[in-house]
C-alpha cells in the first residue's frame, strides 16, 4: 500500500513539474528559474530510482531518473545508454528525398540539388557524389558513425594537451609509445594501439559519479527544448561581462548554432 | 555558450585533463567563471563569440546544455536540431549537416514563395 502512495505522489509531482516546463523565456521573472526546476527534477529522479521495478514499468522514467538508476547500479555508460540518447532533428532523409529526389531513385544527384551546390557537398557525407539515406544516418548502427567515433578517440589519444590539434611532437610521442625499442610500427602495434588499448580504456563508474550527477557535472536533469519548440530566449554577455547577445536578435534573419561546453 | 565545468578538480575530475595540465576548481562566481572562459577561448583558439552562462546555470539548464550539447535554431526561433547529450551525443558533423538542411529548407521555401507570385 505504501508503494502505491509513493507512486501516486510521484505522479502528482511529475505532473506539476511537467506543466511548469513550458516555453517561458529564461529571463522572465514570473517563470520558475531553470535552476530551481533542476533541483525539483533531481528530487523526482531520486524517487524514481528508489521505486520497485514493477512501479517503474507503469510510467516512463524521466531522463534524470534513468541516468541516476544507471549510475547507481554501476552499469557502463556509452552512446545510446541511459540518458545518452541520439539527437532529434526536423529534417531527415524522408524530408530531403520528398523535396529533391525528383526521379524517385532514392539517390539525390548534384543535378537534382543544382540550386545549392555548396550544401550538396555538406550533405554528401562520404563524398561519393550522390546523397543517399546512408549519408543522413547518424545512429550508432551506421558504420560511418562508428568509424567517426573511432577516429575521434584516436585523436584524443595522440593529442596529449587536449587542444584538438596534433603536433609533430605529439605524433612522434605516440609512435614511440607503441614502437618501443623498434624503429617502426608493425601490424601488431597498430592492433595494440587501435583495438586493445581502446578496450582497456573502458572505465567503471564509481560512487562519486552519483555526487557529480547531483551537482550537474554530468548533465542537467532538464531535457531542453524539443525539435519544433520555440527556443527559450536568453541574454548573456562575453567573458568580460560586455557585448550582451540575445537569441531573439537573430530571429527572422538567419539560423543560429548554439554550442554548449566548458574547458574541461 | 560557456557553461559549468564538466571535470573540475573538486568534481568529476578526469586524469586526461590532469595530464594536459588543465586543473580547475568549479567556479563559484560569475567573475571566476568568466576568467576560466577566457583561458578556455585562448587555449582552444575559439574564434566564434563565447557567451558565459550565469553562475546559477540558467541557460545551461534551460537547454540541458551541460556538459556539452549542440543546437540548430532556425530563423523563426524554432529548434531544428537538438544534439544528444555530451560527451557521447556531441557530434559536430551531424549538427553541420542539420544546419545545411535548415538552409536548404529556407532556400526551397523562399523559392516556393517567389514562384507563387
Amino acid at each position: 500500500m505504501k508503494r502505491i502512495w509513493n507512486l501516486a505522489l510521484l505522479m502528482a509531482v511529475t505532473t506539476v513539474v511537467h506543466s511548469n516546463a513550458s516555453d517561458h523565456p529564461v529571463t522572465s521573472k514570473t517563470a520558475r528559474s531553470p535552476s530551481a526546476e533542476a533541483e525539483s527534477r533531481w528530487v523526482i529522479a531520486s524517487i524514481e530510482a528508489s521505486l520497485p521495478p514493477f512501479a517503474r514499468r507503469l510510467m516512463p522514467l524521466t531522463e534524470a531518473g534513468l541516468m541516476l538508476q544507471t549510475v547507481q547500479t554501476g552499469e557502463s555508460l556509452g552512446p545510446g545508454q541511459a540518458w545518452y540518447k541520439s539527437s532529434q532533428r526536423r529534417h531527415d532523409w524522408d524530408w530531403l528525398s520528398g523535396q529533391f529526389d525528383r526521379n524517385l531513385d532514392r539517390r539525390i544527384t548534384s543535378d537534382e540539388l543544382s540550386a545549392a551546390p555548396v550544401l550538396f557537398g555538406r550533405l554528401d557525407r562520404d563524398g561519393n557524389g550522390v546523397v543517399t539515406g546512408e549519408d543522413l544516418d547518424w545512429t550508432e548502427k551506421s558504420t560511418w558513425v562508428q568509424k567517426e567515433t573511432q577516429s575521434l578517440w584516436l585523436l584524443r589519444q595522440i593529442d596529449r594537451d587536449g587542444d584538438g590539434r596534433i603536433t609533430g611532437k605529439e605524433w612522434n610521442d605516440y609512435f614511440q609509445r607503441f614502437a618501443g625499442e623498434k624503429a617502426f610500427l608493425n601490424a601488431n602495434d597498430i592492433r595494440e594501439a587501435m583495438l586493445v588499448e581502446r578496450a582497456r580504456g573502458r572505465k567503471s563508474y564509481e560512487d562519486y559519479w552519483v555526487r557529480s550527477l547531483f551537482e550537474g557535472d554530468l548533465g542537467s536533469p532538464l531535457e531542453g527544448p524539443r525539435v519544433g519548440d520555440a527556443a527559450p530566449d536568453f541574454t548573456l554577455t562575453d567573458s568580460y561581462g560586455l557585448n550582451p547577445i540575445s537569441l531573439s536578435q537573430f530571429r527572422g534573419n538567419k539560423p543560429v548554432v548554439l554550442v554548449f561546453g566548458s574547458f574541461t | 555558450m560557456y557553461v559549468r565545468e564538466a571535470h573540475a578538480n573538486d568534481g568529476a575530475f578526469s586524469p586526461a585533463n590532469k595530464n594536459a595540465g588543465i586543473d580547475i576548481r568549479q567556479p563559484r562566481t560569475f567573475i571566476e567563471r568568466s576568467s576560466v572562459a577566457k583561458t578556455c577561448a585562448t587555449r582552444l583558439q575559439i574564434t566564434m563569440p563565447v557567451l558565459v552562462d550565469t553562475i546559477d546555470d540558467r541557460v545551461g539548464h534551460a537547454y540541458s546544455g551541460m556538459p556539452d550539447r549542440l543546437y540548430v535554431i532556425d530563423r523563426n526561433g524554432k529548434v531544428a536540431y537538438q544534439g544528444g547529450r555530451g560527451p557521447f551525443g556531441f557530434k559536430p558533423s551531424e549538427m553541420e549537416q542539420s544546419l545545411a538542411l535548415v538552409l536548404l529548407e529556407q532556400l526551397s521555401n523562399s523559392k516556393g514563395k517567389a514562384g507563387s507570385k
